[in-house]
């Protein structure tokens, strides 16, 4: 059934067979197949194509290194780009598709590229697309074209995603021999561990490798250790869960995929998780990637490192050739040897570059394979896959020589030593030396609570890696409060010794084999462009990296990078360490955009405030309009009617009867303590101290630096007891200045702040008749002028309900401010509207509100911009002059209160014209950009009272210029308008309706 | 059924207090002799609460308490507790209008909350209080002996609420 399968071996299940599509046409495989496995168990050989010349491309690792194998998985709106055939598993029904080729991988039109390529070095576009210089869009239209890897999904991802927040002791990063040992120890102590793996199943190189620990096979210790984690209830392990990156106070973030190696989750069952785990000590035991060798020809099909080869054998029975030839610097890929041979290749030779004899392990797997000593593979022979190599003898110069010999073969595994796979200790600014003897970079010191242990530490013997593992779980369980009574016994394994690698970072080009050697397979980065980067200038590693794109790939060069700095290194003539290393950054692999939304998508993407109103809003035709992170009414709308005829009705309703809206928005601040007066002096312009109990004042408040901060009015509602009010947008900022000051810089006063704003409910009842309303609601009396008067304030009862009820007014009529306990906010709402029946009372929302205080003058955000004073918009006669308060100092100075500052005035559209908001002013008519303005409309509306469009502008000494004609010209709109400067005050300027 | 051992459970309850206030100031050593009345002898400390007479005070930051009731009312408590604290620098405000408070319990709220929450909630034990995020809201978290109470404004009562029911699904097969 799979051609290239042996027919015993391999931990697959071959009791259930699975069928999946790759490119359309359907293949075999078995249950614990990886799609690579699949692949290459059906004999497909080319997957993809390469990024820059669309070379055919192979399976050429096994796991998470895989720089080649790209596939679009899925179809439909779980489809997606690049993932690592190497790293899906299968299930039935799985569809693959290879990636950036047309019409199909195996006829990959793009390929002329490849053909062309002695003309696109590296830097081509940076050196052909410069000129002209504006026609760079026209050329980034095709080069976007041409570049990228799959597509995204159009249609909306049907799974859902989820966050998930975790604590523990110690958090281990890789299940493999040290990750295990390390857990096991750690978990024995009584630490809360928890265990990370990104593949599916625990173990890491035992599952394939042909090693014994405690005289049986490797792959039993892998089960017994992994059972015994999960029987220890304070132990976790996840499997399928990535570690991608290494964040502040040991704050890693995992993706779990829950359910990637399934058609579609189970039921309710989210499809990845983005677990944020914060551990009080971390164990990394992430292992090492093996590393290919640069030499002519080296990214064909069929040249595979050779733990890729050996993996694929021992776990899944798979032939990846019928004719192997192994090449390598050390003695780790004669493993490959015998697992080749056991599932039935046949290996050609062993060509070792090494003239020393390889270690006594290593001959025993090399059984009676020719081996080749001093010599290294010079050319590869085959255009779309490999047919034979050239091997030439290698000298210590590392120069090749003589004549190569042609060795036949269709599988070349190759083995240029391992590296340490040091990303998360380096996100956590860990820093790395390199080690000469496995030649490459390894942790430098230790951190504090971070711990790498293994092969991820350099120690690539399994013996060690079990030490290591088991001393890093005792110790950072120990270090996290949890010390064993037991001693954890190491298991026994039989290391012999090794004999040394010999660095080979390159093989040269011969006369006959002038191929390209690829560095980086992903991004098509030969050591000839780095060797044309260098002779450009291009000698810092992080200048070589952006210029040739080595190592920028999804593998972010995991194969490629040190062989890459090496060759630069050599072009220098020093030494790799003094080269240096590029910066490593999370995420260490691909992290979906839906794990990190999570459920915070659509309507979750901010969270949203509702008033205790907002039902009653609802299902009564209000248009409801997101202001900040509020929901409120707009406009009610009557049946029939136009948004601008409902603006006019309601505000109509409003100076001509009665009306009510919904204020509960309004920040809040109850301020009290013995204090309270004297920290409201301070942080307001004007008095506090001499407010009455049972009266309101407006106030303005200055940031540190003289601009108005915020105004609102406060009331004393007690001795030592006032009551806050602040614009909507600024309550919270509001409350932080003031806890800022009432902390650090008046502890000494007696204040105590405490936020309200969602306690109290706020309506403002405005218009001619609100008195009466408000008599009905309360009694004459009590509702009386006398009794409450302009700016006073009064403590009673609605319908049983306590209510704060301040006299002032928003709108510029005669106005009540009615503030209610939030969960009786409904009720009182209710009984204000029935007691105003008798005077055809109806509520209004923000636009007639916004109409109604700009035909008032009265100040929002859109003038309290940040760069106005109290001057600029006339309040200057409220500062004190004789005490200090928060910005007076700054407010003194020239630039805030010289002339030419602009000023708070009204306009009044000559042209019948609405006036653009926003608009710049300008004093010619025919002004277009860029143009000496003189201010800009902060607000505009029409005004139903006046008939006019109005609006408020900041004006350059605005309040000289009453009557003068200037132009509000939008160039956003192309509108200009004609207006005249006026008072900011176009209503009632002498308050008569607000005192009345 | 154990923690842990049961069929994987939340269930979601919002919970109606009387009285819930804002409390200032209080001294630790004048504490208990104010509140006996309430049944409450001393301070809770840091990140914890203590439970009296249908009267519990919840540590909310430094040198603030959460007083809840069930039953009191909460305009005769204020008066009450204004009363207690006229001779000290100690203030009271009424929230009880100001918070949802959504009552979590089953074998899994621990797992649940953890969506949201990150703080360490498997280190909680009955009586503790933390100040902490779920999802995007400021949420004060009070640990019972078997269930949570999460406090949030009000006005975002509605939206935690849809948060939660969200978050829900994978518990409730």
């Amino acid at each position: 059934m799979n051609s290239h399968r042996h027919p015993v071996g391999g931990t697959i299940d071959r009791e259930h067979p699975i069928t999946f599509r790759f490119d359309g046409k359907a293949y075999s495989a078995f249950d614990g197949d990886t799609l690579a496995s699949a692949l290459l168990a059906n004999g497909v050989r080319i997957v993809g194509r390469s990024f820059k010349y669309h070379r055919p491309r192979g399976i050429f690792g096994m796991g998470v290194e895989e720089p080649s194998s790209m596939v679009q998985l899925r179809s439909g709106p779980r489809s997606e780009p690049n993932v690592r055939a190497t790293e899906v598993e299968v299930f039935d029904g799985l569809e693959a598709f290879s990636q950036h080729c047309w019409p199909s991988v195996n006829l990959d039109f793009g390929a002329v590229i490849n053909f062309a390529s002695p003309i696109f070095p590296s830097g081509f576009y940076y050196k052909t697309f410069m000129w002209p210089a504006s026609k760079w869009m026209f050329y980034e239209h095709f080069i976007r074209k041409a570049a990228g890897l799959g597509k995204s999904a159009t249609e909306r991802d049907p799974d859902t995603y989820s966050k998930f927040y975790q604590h523990c002791d110690v958090l281990i990063v890789g299940a493999g021999p040290t990750g295990l040992s390390a857990a096991l120890s750690a978990g024995q102590a009584g630490a809360k561990v928890v265990l990370v793996e990104e593949t599916g199943q625990t173990g890491g190189r035992l599952n394939f490798d042909d090693e014994a620990v405690d005289g049986k096979p490797a792959q039993e210790w892998v089960y017994d250790t992994t059972q015994k984690l999960n029987l220890m209830s304070n132990v976790e392990v996840l499997c399928r869960t990535t570690a991608f990156g290494f964040y502040d106070q040991n704050l890693l973030g995992a993706l779990e995929r829950i359910a990637d190696h399934r058609r579609e989750p189970y039921g309710r069952e989210d499809r990845q998780r983005l677990r944020m785990i914060r551990a009080k000590q971390v164990v990394v035991a992430t292992g090492a990637i093996e590393r290919s060798i640069p030499f002519s020809g080296n990214d064909k099909p069929g040249v595979m490192l050779a733990s890729a080869a050996r993996g694929y054998a021992r776990r899944f029975a798979v032939r990846c050739g019928k004719k192997a030839v192994v090449f390598t610097n050390n003695d780790s890929a004669y493993a490959t040897v015998s697992a080749l041979k056991s599932v039935g290749v046949m290996v050609e030779a062993v060509i070792d570059c090494r003239l020393a004899s390889p270690g006594e392990d290593a001959l025993r797997h090399l059984g009676n394979t020719p081996l080749k000593q001093g010599f290294a593979i010079s050319g590869v022979r085959g255009m779309r896959r490999v047919k034979s190599v050239e091997v030439s003898r290698f000298q210590d110069n590392g120069e090749v020589m003589g004549s190569p010999e042609t060795l036949t073969c269709d599988l070349v595994c190759v083995s240029g030593g391992w590296t340490p796979t040091i990303h998360l200790f380096s996100h956590a600014q860990g820093k790395l030396m390199f080690d000469e003897e496995i030649g490459a970079f390894v942790p430098g010191e230790q951190l504090g609570s971070i711990e790498v242990a293994g092969s991820a530490n350099g120690s690539m013997s399994l013996g060690a890696c079990l030490q290591q593992g088991s001393d890093a779980g005792s110790k950072r369980s120990m270090d996290s409060g949890h010390k064993s009574e037991l001693q954890t016994k190491i298991p026994q394994v039989d290391d012999s010794p090794v004999t040394p690698m010999q660095l080979l970072w390159q093989v040269p080009k011969t006369r006959r084999n002038s191929a390209k050697r690829f560095v980086d397979i992903q991004n098509d980065v030969t050591v000839e462009d780095i060797e044309l980067a260098f002779a450009e200038g291009y000698v810092s590693v992080e200048h070589l990296k952006r210029y040739t794109t080595l190592g920028m790939g999804t593998d972010q060069g995991r194969t490629s990078n040190i062989n890459g700095l090496a060759n630069l290194a050599r072009l220098r003539r020093s030494d790799i360490p003094s080269v240096g290393h590029t910066t490593f950054r999370p995420p260490y692999t691909p992290v979906s955009m839906g794990a990190l939304a999570g459920g915070e998508f659509g309507t979750h993407l901010s969270p949203l405030r509702r008033t205790p109103l907002h039902e009653w809003h609802e299902s009564n035709r209000a248009q409801m309009l997101n202001s900040g992170v509020w929901k409120r009414p707009f406009f009610y709308i009557k049946t029939g009617e136009q948004v601008r005829d409902a603006i006019i009705r309601e505000t109509r309703q409003v100076r001509e009867k009665v009306g009510i809206v919904d204020v509960s928005t309004l920040g809040k601040i109850e301020v009290q303590g013995r204090d309270a007066a004297e920290f409201l002096e301070r942080v307001y312009i004007n008095r506090w101290k001499s407010l009455p109990i049972g009266r309101c004042r407006y106030g303005l408040m200055l940031r540190e630096d003289g601009f108005v901060f915020d105004d609102g009015t406060t009331t004393r509602v007690a001795e030592n007891e006032y009551y806050m009010t602040t614009t909507t947008a600024n309550a919270g900022p509001v409350l932080e200045h003031l806890e800022f000051y009432a902390q650090t810089v008046w502890p000494e006063l007696h204040v105590h702040l405490t936020s309200v704003s969602d306690q109290w409910a706020g309506m403002a009842l405005a218009g001619p008749d609100s008195r009466n309303v408000l008599g009905v609601l309360i009694g004459e009396t009590e509702a009386s002028n006398e009794n409450l008067p302009y700016m006073g304030f009064l403590a009673t009862r609605i319908d049983g309900v306590a209510v704060r009820i301040f006299r002032v007014s928003f709108s510029g009529e005669l106005g009540y401010e009615i503030h209610i306990p939030s969960k009786f906010a409904q009720k009182v709402w209710q009984a204000v509207l029935e007691a105003g029946r008798e005077w055809d009372i109806a509520p209004y929302g923000m636009e007639a509100m916004t109409v109604m205080r700009i035909e008032k003058g009265h100040v929002v955000s859109a003038e309290l911009d940040g760069r106005t004073t109290a001057t600029d918009l006339g309040f200057e006669r409220m500062m004190k002059k004789d005490v200090d308060f928060v910005g007076k100092r700054l407010a003194e100075r020239d630039a805030l209160v010289s002339v030419g500052r602009k000023q708070l005035v009204g306009v009044v559209s000559l042209s019948g014209r609405p006036i653009p908001k926003g608009a710049q002013i300008v004093a010619d008519r025919e002004a277009r950009p860029p143009a000496t303005t003189t201010g800009h409309v902060t607000s505009s509306c029409y005004s139903p009272l006046m008939d006019k469009e109005i609006g408020l502008a900041l004006i350059v000494d605005g309040r000289q210029i009453y009557g003068k004609e200037l132009y509000a010209a939008s160039p956003l709109t192309g509108r200009t308008v004609p207006v005249e400067v006026t008072h900011h005050i176009f209503v009632d300027p002498e308050g008569e309706r607000t005192r009345g | 059924m154990a923690e842990g051992r049961s069929i994987p459970s939340v269930a979601l309850q919002e919970r109606l207090v009387e009285t819930l206030f804002q409390i200032h100031g209080l001294e630790s050593e004048t504490a208990g002799d104010i509140l006996k009345d309430f049944g409450i002898m001393r301070l809770p400390h840091d990140r914890t609460s203590g439970v009296g007479n249908d009267a519990t005070l919840m540590w909310n930051g430094p040198g603030e308490w959460l007083f809840e009731s069930e039953f009191r009312l909460a305009e005769e408590t204020l008066n009450s507790l204004r009363g207690l604290f006229v001779s000290t620098d100690a203030t009271v405000t009424d929230l009880s209008s100001a918070r949802t408070i959504v009552r979590i319990s089953g074998s899994s709220r621990r797992d649940f909350l953890k969506k949201g929450c990150p703080a360490d909630v498997d280190a909680m034990t009955d009586g503790d209080v933390i100040s902490s995020l779920i999802g995007h809201f400021t949420a004060t978290v009070h640990c019972r002996s078997d269930c949570f109470d999460v406090y949030v404004l009000q006005s975002f009562g509605t939206d935690f609420w849809y948060w939660c029911r969200q978050n829900i699904r994978e518990f409730n097969i």
